[in-house]
């Protein structure tokens, strides 16, 4: 079966591929377009390794089709900082050190920072069910809950 | 300070084995074993076979032929009767019979994943079944199903350790005996990521190389090596970033044995990664311990034996160290905090028809400590003591120490009354009584519980680290020690820079490549501070004698003249002196023929570990729980922690490992479970079947430090990966059935999850 041809933004970025129609959002950003940074933690929508936003809202790549792709604008974990500038909560995650093997982070900031995109004032409750749908086997999230609450506290101090 | 790991994984640059695509890879995709025990009737792969872009498939009659040997354990055991451990044969591919679900049975290499899958599902795979032994305590019975035609009762072995006399007596003399059986059912490890690797041969130099996450490459190389029939030389494995472990992929698995073996015969890379569900039903698992436990106390409540007669399940085979863990890895830190003068531990080690179980964070002391930490609270109840009087009447006191344990460990440190005060005070144990009414009032059921621990880090000693200054004024550390998260690189390059006095971001650690180091044995039993951290400290002091040589030479001084500080040798009391990068970059241009003695040595050094390398971090939690009677939901309210682990190194990374083992233990206890049927079927091979505990489930923890020296601690710092997956499931189980306790609910088995509490709240 001929391909499909999808033009895309990618953080930013306007992007072609060709792709089959069975292929996932994850497969052709991974494979073709050489954006590891979002992972395979399951494939079934159940980690959230592999988030990315699509036209702002958070998705798992892993049941996202390649095709929907097309003339939409995805975001992932590879176009959040600024150059060598990190984004607040890569900054937090770091001072904090709320990671550890790594693998949940890049999904796990993505979805920290749609949740911040809605909500600059998230309560901890909130961030706790926002980050329900990504799981960290490593760090008991303890770390992660505070990046996120610390970094909105600053991003709303700096705003005002 | 800041981990010096994480610049690479915040812009998602780590480099996971699953991010490498090689050019030219083959993929690699395994069938396998559908029913839990049956004898293969037909294995037929020419219609596979057939298929375009299938370019090999291997079945277990090709394993001989191949070379490929068995994959025999790694660690024997012997019984109580003198006997070696039984061991059945186990082969990388199955072969006549399968003995559970998930055996590797067949791989398939193709152009693709998807062709590979293809052709899995073209392979006709006709099996009888056969009976199956699934339960642990079932298999362990009379008249259940035999697994291995020569092993009778399905029993690799029994094994025993402790005072049998001081037991014997401690229980005749005892006013109370109090009797529990507390069960630890296996879970899944569950890293993030899922086991993977890629294999290569090259044909010229005949050398196979094996890119896989690890917790050491040394050692998995041996491993390989060994099952290939090759010279380790000819093995290199190489492990990159790894997405989490825990102990499952220390173990050399089937898979990375036969991409190797399918690399040589295709000429070509082979590339595998596991999906979620073949990590469910394929990666060893953690626990599967049956403990039947029993407390002897005189009248005022002193502890005068313990014993546990345990079933361990093994799985279908025995995996690499399984038997070390069911055997030595429960009893070393066995009645933990507690002077008790009869301890006896036995264990009868059983096959079922399930995956191997191996060990897991903790590798069977979390299940040694929470069995007796629940049997104390079980006896306080019954008895009518304070639990936490009883525990402090017990307590082992500063003045016992060193205090030698019938189980042959001697404690080096510790203060545990002290722990005793502090955790009481920092989780307002006080206060408990007030918010059990709140919650009261809110119509639930609040339970506090707390739970004392200790652990003796060990691992294996083969460790060797090298420290070598460079010109350019870094310097680089290796060891044979392998990161999965915790942040070794950070921990050891604070070390090494500690001990050369150089600002830390000189310090380049590496692991994680078996041909740089001869020896290494890996990370496990969280000894990475105990015997890395020695091994590193002492080999900068090795390179700095050796490079103030050459720094006496360059200065043309007498080497009992020079003195080293901040990076530079100076000759003592003048101003003349070299900076320790120059010295490495002079070296190089020193003539080889003037290089005798120490000179010859240069600026890298190598040591193995030597030393104790037995910690024993200990303290204690508690954590409190509100329990939904109409739902029998629990949520976690508050946990609480002292911890003395003896000097901090970096406390970031240290309250990670404790927050990580915590959050592990709230998992195992009160939701996690992997669930086989009858027939060995795996009910839990998703994350949807399988619950992991989310953002939602855990709450804050508020942890403190309590440290005291350990004399066994070169640099002062006691192992602490594995300290509160040891401590936090004894306090998490007390909480929920203290909970219940006026439920007349004396004990329920883990994970404790809304339905079991519920039918207990409501019998
Ligand atoms: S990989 Fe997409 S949710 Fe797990
Ligand atoms: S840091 Fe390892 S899974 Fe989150």
């Amino acid at each position: 079966m001929a391909k499909l041809h999808v033009s895309t933004t990618v953080n930013g970025e306007p992007s072609e591929f060709l792709c089959e129609a069975s292929d996932t959002m994850l497969d052709v950003l991974r494979g073709p377009l050489g954006l590891t940074g979002s992972k395979e933690g399951c494939a079934t929508g159940d980690c959230g390794a592999c988030s990315v936003t699509l036209d702002g809202r958070l998705v798992c790549a892993c049941l996202m089709l390649a095709v929907e792709a097309d003339g939409a604008e995805i975001e992932t974990i590879e176009g959040m900082s600024q150059g060598e500038k990190l984004h607040p909560l890569q900054q937090k995650f770091l001072e904090l050190a709320a990671l550890q093997c790594g693998i949940c982070t890049p999904g796990m900031l993505v979805a920290a920072k749609s949740l911040l995109e809605q909500n600059m004032n998230p309560t901890e409750t909130e961030v706790r069910y926002w980050l329900a749908g990504n799981l960290c086997r490593c760090t008991g999230y303890d770390k992660i809950v505070h990046a996120v609450l610390d970094t909105a506290a600053e991003m709303r101090e700096a705003a005002r | 300070m800041y981990r010096v790991e994480d610049d690479r994984l915040l812009v998602g640059a780590g480099r996971y084995v699953e991010d490498a695509y090689p050019a030219d890879a083959l993929s690699m995709v395994v069938l396998r074993s559908p029913v839990g025990h049956g004898t293969i009737e037909a294995l037929d792969i020419s219609a596979a076979e057939e298929m375009d872009g299938v370019t090999l498939i291997l079945t277990g009659n090709d394993l001989d032929r191949l070379g490929v040997r068995p994959m025999a354990s790694r660690m024997p055991v012997t019984g109580v009767d003198g006997k070696p451990m039984l061991e059945p044969e186990r082969p990388a591919l199955a072969r006549g019979k399968v003995t559970y679900v998930g055996q590797p049975v067949a791989v398939i290499l193709a152009e693709s994943p998807e062709i590979a899958q293809d052709a899995a599902e073209a392979i006709v795979l006709d099996i009888a079944d056969l009976p199956a032994a699934v339960d642990l305590e079932a298999a362990a019975s009379d008249g259940a199903p035999q697994i291995w035609d020569d092993i009778p009762g399905n029993r690799s072995f029994t094994w025993e350790k402790g005072d049998r006399a001081a037991t014997q007596s401690g229980f005749a003399e005892a006013d109370h005996v109090i009797e529990l059986t507390v069960r630890h059912p296996r879970v899944s490890i569950a890293p993030i990521e899922t086991r993977g690797c890629i294999a290569d041969f090259d044909v010229e130099t005949g050398r196979y190389t094996l890119t896989t996450p690890s917790q050491g490459v040394v050692a998995l190389r041996a491993a390989m090596a060994d099952y290939l029939g090759a010279d380790e030389a000819d093995v290199r494995v190489i492990t990159e970033d790894v997405g989490g472990s825990f102990a499952v992929k220390i173990w050399p698995y089937p898979e990375q044995l036969l991409a190797l073996v399918a690399a040589r015969a295709s000429r070509r890379p082979v590339k595998w990664i596991g999906s979620r569900t073949e990590s469910f039903v394929s990666d060893a698992m953690g626990r599967g311990r049956v403990d039947r436990a029993k407390l002897a106390l005189d009248r005022d409540g002193k502890f005068l034996a313990f014993r546990i007669d345990a079933l361990a399940d093994m799985g279908a085979f025995l995996n690499a160290v399984a038997p070390s863990i069911v055997t030595t890895g429960a009893i070393r830190p066995y009645a933990h905090v507690y002077k008790i003068p009869g301890l006896l531990y036995r264990v009868d080690a059983i096959f079922t028809n399930t995956m191997m179980t191996d060990a897991y964070r903790g590798a069977g002391k979390p299940e040694s400590c929470s069995t007796l930490e629940r049997l104390i609270d079980v006896a306080a109840h019954e008895l009518g003591f304070d639990r936490v009087e009883l525990r402090r009447k017990n307590l082992i006191q500063p003045a016992d120490l060193p205090y030698d344990t019938p189980m042959g460990e001697t404690y080096d440190g510790g203060d545990f009354p002290a722990i005793a005060e502090k955790i009481l005070v920092a989780a307002d144990w006080a206060g408990v009584a007030g918010r059990r009414a709140e919650s009261a009032r809110k119509g639930l059921l609040r339970g506090a519980g707390l739970g004392f621990h200790l652990h003796a880090t060990g691992g294996s000693v083969a460790e060797r680290s090298e420290v070598r200054a460079l010109p350019d004024g870094t310097v680089l550390v290796r060891t044979g020690t392998q990161d999965s998260g915790q942040g070794h690189r950070t921990a050891l390059a604070i070390v090494a820079a500690e001990t050369l006095e150089v600002p830390v971001e000189k310090i380049r650690v590496e692991q994680g490549d078996s041909d740089w180091l001869e020896k290494g044995g890996g990370t496990g039993g969280s000894n990475l501070l105990s015997i890395a951290g020695n091994t590193v400290h002492r080999t900068a002091l090795k390179m700095l004698d050796q490079a103030k040589q050459v720094a006496a030479h360059m200065l043309e001084a007498a080497v009992q003249d020079v003195e080293y500080g901040q990076g530079e040798f100076r000759i003592a009391g003048t101003d003349r002196k070299i900076g320790l990068a120059q010295v490495a970059a002079d070296w190089d241009s020193i003539p080889a023929d003037q290089r005798d003695g120490e000179l010859g040595s240069g600026c890298v050094a190598q040591l193995d570990f030597e030393g104790l390398h037995t910690t024993f971090p200990n303290g204690a939690y508690v954590c409190e729980v509100e329990v939904d009677p109409d739902t029998g939901a629990v949520q976690v309210d508050r946990f609480t922690g002292v911890d003395d682990l003896g000097r901090v190194i970096n406390e970031p990374t240290a309250l990670g490992q404790l927050h990580g083992g915590i959050g592990q233990s709230i998992g195992e206890v009160l939701m996690e479970g992997l669930i086989y049927d009858e027939q060995g079927q795996v009910l839990t091979g998703s994350l949807m079947d399988y619950a992991l505990p989310r953002a939602d489930q855990i709450p804050f923890m508020d942890l403190n430090w309590a440290p005291t020296d350990s004399p066994n601690a070169l640099i002062g710092a006691k192992g602490v990966g594995e300290v509160s997956s040891i401590g936090a499931p004894g306090a998490i189980m007390n909480a929920v059935l203290d909970a219940l306790r006026d439920r007349d609910v004396r004990h329920l088995d883990i994970p404790l999850t809304p339905e079991k509490i519920w039918k207990a709240l409501h019998p």
